[in-house]
């Protein structure tokens, strides 16, 4: 007797059988269809057609996940009756997996934090953390300082925008109890520069980052509803904040905190005449105009810098005459062919060359 | 009656339903997995309607446990190359401590008010 072919209906359960454990696909594939062939002989109309399909859908959804989970737990089974057959070598390598799975889990952890997991800011590539650092004294990273952060932002060119924050916490007082919150002073332009936006009013405005203005302050959207019960109408109300009255003029989005665990943000509000050279406790981000090609490029970054004034001061003994000890104040990135004090003494690369 | 719950043997426990039906339905006759289906429609007047895959998993557990063998196919079937599955021993036994355990279960319904007492 010759088979007839099989129907597209036929055809495509047995595609759909590939969707159960191997092992029980080869023992019963061909009885499955058989019975999806009969089945479908018995009515061939459209309406028991779509009704047949209905209830072999449902049984693949059901049964295909109980075949693999049977397995599983087959193997499970097994595995733990062979291990328990022999203690001696369960325990170490039990051991060894738990260990093993800790240290992993651990390293992965750290790895997905700092390295894959991309920062929560928009175009997260073009950002980058100026730093400061003193070789000679052994300072590898000392952050920025006031002066500086606004010579950065004056005379940078490949950077976008500067910005810069330092950690604090803030006491919350007035309608209920008095509340410690993590949470950062930032300059006016942070968030734009990173990229966040708030869901309720704005983000600080330049007049409210001036010397000694203490009026704008932002609040996460954990303590807006934590603190001031998710209120619609907080942005322009009046809070205390550390004795100081401040206006809200922003909720950020759920979910963000910076850094790290901060819930609240006041304008840095810095007097330059104050803050000096000196005063090392800015953590200074910028946004480049294009994004890095390679990991080299921050280290051009950092040279095109700019040099001016007392930042200059700072390392003079990359530029310093080595007879008089003069610093030149210059943008050069290779040593000067000659002393700028020619009044003081007459050191040239030449003389210098000749006397080597 | 020694029902085993080891793999390979037959469960200790209340029979799945789906187990339950496919031994009614092989009770009186060898049946290859279509038939088997039609009896149990037949036998729960259209309520239980087996798909492939619940009805050949169930017969692989079956198989595995000893409840039901795989036998050879009558010469006059339509089509010899069907696998045709018969209840074992052990299978007509955990049929007959299933039936008990329904029984059981349905005197207490009954005392219970839950069902119509026997007339």
């Amino acid at each position: 007797m010759q088979d007839l072919p099989d129907s597209r209906s036929v055809r495509w359960y047995r595609r759909l059988t590939r969707l159960y454990r191997a092992p029980f696909r080869h023992e019963y594939e061909t009885e499955m269809v058989a019975l999806v062939r009969d089945r479908q002989a018995e009515r061939s109309d459209a309406r028991a057609l779509v009704t047949l399909w209905a209830e072999l859908l449902v049984d693949l959804c059901t049964t295909a996940p109980r075949e693999h989970a049977r397995m599983l737990i087959d193997d499970l089974r097994h595995a733990a009756r062979v291990l328990r057959t022999t203690p001696a070598l369960t325990g170490p390598v039990v051991l060894v997996l738990a260990v093993g799975i800790g240290a992993t889990t651990a390293v992965f952890t750290l790895a997905n934090g700092v390295l894959l997991r991309p920062l929560p800011f928009v175009a997260p590539d073009r950002l980058v953390l100026l730093d400061e650092s003193a070789p000679a004294r052994g300072i590898p990273s000392m952050g920025t300082n006031f002066p500086n952060l606004r010579d950065y932002q004056r005379e940078s060119r490949s950077l976008q925008q500067i910005g810069a924050y330092f950690e604090g916490g803030f006491t919350l007082t007035g309608g209920g109890e008095p509340e410690r919150v993590d949470g950062a002073w930032v300059s006016w332009n942070l968030f734009d520069l990173l990229g966040v936006q708030p869901v309720l009013g704005r983000t600080f405005r330049r007049e409210e980052d001036g010397p000694k203005i203490e009026t704008a302050v932002i609040l996460s959207h954990g303590l807006w509803q934590r603190r001031y019960g998710g209120d619609p109408g907080i942005v322009g109300h009046t809070i205390p904040v550390g004795g100081t009255p401040r206006t809200v003029v922003g909720v950020m989005p759920q979910g963000f905190r910076f850094p790290e665990r901060g819930e609240l943000w006041a304008p840095m509000s810095l007097d330059p005449v104050a803050n000096t050279r000196t005063d090392y406790f800015l953590t200074a981000i910028a946004r480049l105009k294009t994004a890095l090609p390679s990991p080299r490029r921050p280290r051009r970054c950092r040279r095109s810098l700019p040099a001016s004034g007392a930042s200059t001061q700072r390392r003079p003994q990359e530029w310093s005459c080595p007879s008089c000890r003069f610093a030149t104040a210059s943008r050069q990135t290779t040593q000067p062919s000659s002393c700028a004090c020619s009044s003081r003494c007459s050191w040239s690369s030449r003389s210098r060359a000749r006397t080597s | 009656m020694v029902l085993r719950s080891a793999d390979g043997n037959p469960p200790a426990g209340p029979l799945p339903d789906v187990v339950f039906h496919i031994l009614v339905a092989l009770a009186d006759n060898e049946r290859h997995g279509y038939s088997v289906m039609q009896e149990v429609t037949a036998l729960t007047d259209g309520r239980v309607r087996l798909s492939p895959g619940t009805l050949y998993g169930a017969i692989q557990r079956m198989l595995e446990q000893g409840l039901i063998e795989e036998v050879r196919g009558p010469k006059a079937a339509a089509d010899e190359r069907r696998r045709f599955y018969r209840i074992t021993t052990d299978g007509r036994r955990a049929a007959v401590a299933e039936t008990e355990r329904l029984r059981r279960l349905l005197a207490q319904a009954r005392i219970a008010g839950f069902a119509p007492k026997r007339t």
